[in-house]
């Protein structure tokens, strides 16, 4: 039991590396293009500002993660299931190079061996499911829309500035807005872990309740229900500390492989539409992940806000060819991993862990 | 309005550039027609009147350049990326700086045979500034994209017209030419109208870029 809690807890972390690693790229992309800083700083600015989301972010997301399934049926073994399932299809879809979202992959993951565990879906949590799936779709929508309102406040404001001035007033702006949006990612990505991690920790708590067993301090993870009758996280603080740690480490780690790659895929930005693009990813995933709890993709929120930016310009900036691609590989992400995770439940099972 | 209007409705504009661009097209034309002028006037003190006339409007072109990088530097928002109109409007002052060397090159080797192809080249080469004004027109607005598309076409046919003339008049220039001095000096005017012919080319392939970004 213990062990398969810490096997658990271990892969959750490296989920939250490879996290970084992947969404690096997201984070620093326009700074780096706009040469406001070298990837080096930039990396450690994204990784420091992906800490920070620590001390800023409540644990709703990782709320909404922990109950996806219904807690009292599930088992360490269904946790365990959802994780590998989560981090094969990540691997595998790095290797096939479709961009898929790790968030998405995670929930469907923990939903689809919690299914196979129980033989009926009626275990899922329908309306966490339902709503993270419509935010696979609204999430870049709401970026693209707030990144192009924003664009067009700042042209009208800016329209009789002298262009060199405000460029170097932008380029300071752009670390302001990459910060912020790096602390977005911090704050949506590493409750996703949080959260896999919580709901560990209950179904570990539980067993040992039932054997008479003291809970062990460290493992004090337990839901609150409020006067509005609105659920609350609590847990002890090394997990979230970990995990936010993990989620730097991974940033800067997956920096320095850019910093090889650089100059080949980064799109071409001016600072005031970086400033543009992140601010609106900030406020998007600020205002969804915090606001309404529900867990979305950093990677689709800044390539939609990156389109809107590219809006006020031209509609083709839009890749509507490419967006369709990814549409399908988002849309599928969620199946997959549900069947990834069952396969992988009853494998474990069958092996008698 | 479709979609992609109705994005475009709420951005600021910037429409003074549109006017200086159209300046410095017709700057162009008013340089080809002084070289055709040049090419069909046998007596060298109404040639040399020419090539004055044609200096004077290569300056006039200097400042329309010199005014929209002034205008480019002040602004905040372009019509188009920054880079394009910069590439534009140098490609465009080019096409006038070409014109007014080869004008130069004229006085300079006092060359006294224009054959017929050199005055066919010039001839096209007239035509070519006709278009670029058309397409730079074309630029303001979003109604006049297939106009533009076929002027810039055109300008490619009429370049290919004038390599055509350019292989001619080269083969005929070595086969019936005799003098070396003479043939030096032919050459040299025939090759230096072909790159007037090229940059004109490059001049549309700005405007192409600049449609496909912005279609």
């Amino acid at each position: 039991m213990f062990t398969i809690l810490i096997v658990i807890i271990v892969l959750a972390f490296a989920f939250d590396l490879i996290n970084g690693f992947h969404d690096a790229a997201n984070s620093i992309a326009t700074v780096v293009s706009t040469k406001v800083l070298r990837p080096f700083p930039a990396v450690l600015w994204a990784a420091f500002f992906n800490f920070l989301a620590y001390w800023i972010f409540d644990l709703k997301v990782a709320n909404t993660v922990a109950s996806t399934v219904n807690g009292s049926v599930i088992s360490l073994q269904v946790i365990l299931a959802g994780i590998i399932a989560a981090i094969i299809w990540n691997l595998l879809t790095w290797y096939l190079g479709i961009p898929s979202s790790s968030s998405h992959t995670l929930i469907g993951g923990f939903a689809g061996a919690a299914v196979a565990h129980t033989g009926s879906f009626a275990v899922i949590n329908q309306a966490v499911i339902l709503k993270t799936i419509g935010f696979i779709f609204l999430a870049p929508i709401i970026g693209m829309f707030i990144a192009y309102v924003i664009s067009v406040i700042i042209l009208w404001t800016c329209r009789k500035a002298n262009p060199h001035h405000a460029n170097k007033w932008f380029r300071r702006l752009q670390l302001v807005s990459s910060g912020a949006f790096s602390l977005g990612h911090g704050g949506s990505d590493s409750q996703k872990v949080i959260g896999i991690i919580s709901a560990a920790m209950m179904v570990y708590i539980a067993n040992l309740n039932a054997k008479g067993i003291a809970i062990p301090e460290w493992a004090h993870v337990s839901e609150t229900i409020d006067a509005m009758g609105k659920q609350h996280l609590h847990v002890p603080a090394w997990i979230p500390i970990s995990c936010y740690t993990a989620i730097s480490l991974g940033t800067m780690m997956g920096g320095w492989r850019i910093v090889k790659t650089m100059g080949t895929k980064i799109t071409k930005v001016t600072p005031v539409e970086g400033v543009a693009a992140e601010t609106a990813g900030a406020i998007t995933l600020f205002a969804v992940s915090q606001g309404l709890g529900v867990p979305v993709s950093t990677t689709h929120t800044i390539a939609g806000s990156i389109m809107g930016v590219g809006m006020t310009k031209r509609l083709s900036a839009v890749h509507w060819g490419v967006a369709n691609n990814l549409l399908i590989a988002w849309v599928l992400t969620i199946p997959v991993s549900m069947i990834i995770a069952a396969l992988v439940y009853l494998g474990i099972t069958a092996m008698g862990i | 309005m479709d979609f992609s209007g109705l994005l475009k409705y709420f951005v600021p504009k910037e429409r003074k550039f549109y006017a200086m661009f159209n300046h410095a097209a017709e700057n162009t034309i008013e340089a080809s027609t002084a070289l055709v002028q040049l090419f069909n006037t046998p007596s060298l003190d109404d040639r040399r009147a020419i090539g004055l006339t044609i200096k004077a409007i290569e300056k006039k072109g200097d400042e329309f350049t010199n005014r929209i990088f002034d205008v480019l530097n002040q602004s905040f928002i372009t019509p188009f990326d920054r880079e394009d109109i910069n590439e534009l409007t140098s490609t465009i002052d080019d096409v006038v700086d070409l014109i007014y060397s080869v004008s130069g090159k004229v006085e300079i080797y006092r060359c006294t045979v224009f054959s017929s192809f050199m005055k066919d080249m010039v001839v096209v080469i007239h035509e070519g500034c006709l278009l670029i004004k058309v397409a730079v027109e074309g630029l303001e607005g979003t109604k006049n994209k297939h106009k533009v598309l076929k002027a810039c076409k055109d300008i490619n046919k009429l370049e290919s017209r004038v390599d055509e003339y350019y292989h001619m008049a080269i083969s005929s220039l070595f086969e019936n030419e005799k003098d070396p001095i003479e043939l030096i000096k032919q050459k040299e005017i025939i090759q230096n109208i072909e790159k007037i012919a090229n940059k004109i080319e490059d001049v549309s392939d700005v405007i192409k870029t600049i449609l496909v970004k912005y279609a």
